[in-house]
């Protein structure tokens, strides 16, 4: 089983999205706390989940994303897994250091 | 890469001036000094998860040789100020640029009959360079 990220792939309203450094699928739960006085332990229950997508590209701002576009964002793990939601495109921040490469990040949440 | 610094620093007038057109990967025996000797240190591409880039990050070293603490300086000094800070995209390839890393003194084993060693300075560089 192949478990390197490198050749995992990004596309973004089927267009890809260009040179992917980093990516970060994040489902979290809201936990509720519903715990008793007759508990032992603290006790959880799901509430509605939150989804959200962080990419980093090397480069400057890519032509296939920009904040406020919708589509679906569709992850490829190279090991044969995947994500995929109808996403819009809520945040964008380039930046460059001494020596270093410019790199862009993209956040993702579910839209309608 | 290596060709492009070679041709920068042979153009440089005090560079030149200093050490004539003794600027290469090598030196042969009993070249006359100054000279200066160039090594790729380490080399690699910008890579991202689908591959690399077109961008290179590449450490090389210039050695520069001289017989006496002085004249090796200078040929420091000079090479120093042709290089830091060096950018040039209409090269081939393109030099995005040229940092100053690191300056080392080191003495090294006398030539043949010589009462005193040679002098050699290590200047490392930053290049960062792409091929398109």
């Amino acid at each position: 089983m192949a478990e390197s990220a490198n050749g995992s792939t990004a596309t973004f309203d089927s267009t890809a999205l260009g040179t992917v450094r980093d990516i970060s699928w994040t489902e979290n739960g809201n936990p509720i706390d519903v715990t008793d006085l007759g508990d032992t332990n603290h006790i959880f229950e799901v509430g509605i989940t939150d989804i959200e997508c962080t990419l980093t590209v090397v480069g400057g701002e890519d032509s296939a994303a920009a904040v406020g576009d919708s589509g679906t964002l569709a992850i490829s793990w190279n090991d044969g897994s995947s994500e995929s939601a109808t996403m819009v495109c809520t945040n964008r921040e380039t930046s460059g250091s001494l020596d270093s490469e410019i790199t862009t990040n993209y956040t993702f949440k579910p839209s309608a | 890469m290596l060709d492009v610094i070679i041709d920068k620093l042979l153009a440089d007038a005090t560079v030149s001036g200093l050490v004539g057109d003794r600027v290469a990967p090598y030196a042969y025996q009993g070249d006359a000094l100054p000279y200066i000797t160039l090594t790729v240190i380490s080399n690699g591409t910008i890579n991202h998860l689908g591959g690399a880039t077109d961008t290179y990050q590449a450490r090389i070293q210039i050695d520069c040789f001289g017989d006496s603490y002085g004249q090796t300086q200078s040929v420091v000094d000079a090479v120093v100020a042709e290089l830091n800070g060096l950018r040039d995209l209409a090269t081939t390839p393109k030099i995005q640029m040229v940092h100053l890393d690191d300056i080392q003194d080191a003495i090294d084993a006398p030539r043949d009959g010589a009462a005193i060693p040679r002098f050699v300075t290590s200047v490392d560089f930053l290049v960062d360079y792409s091929t398109t």
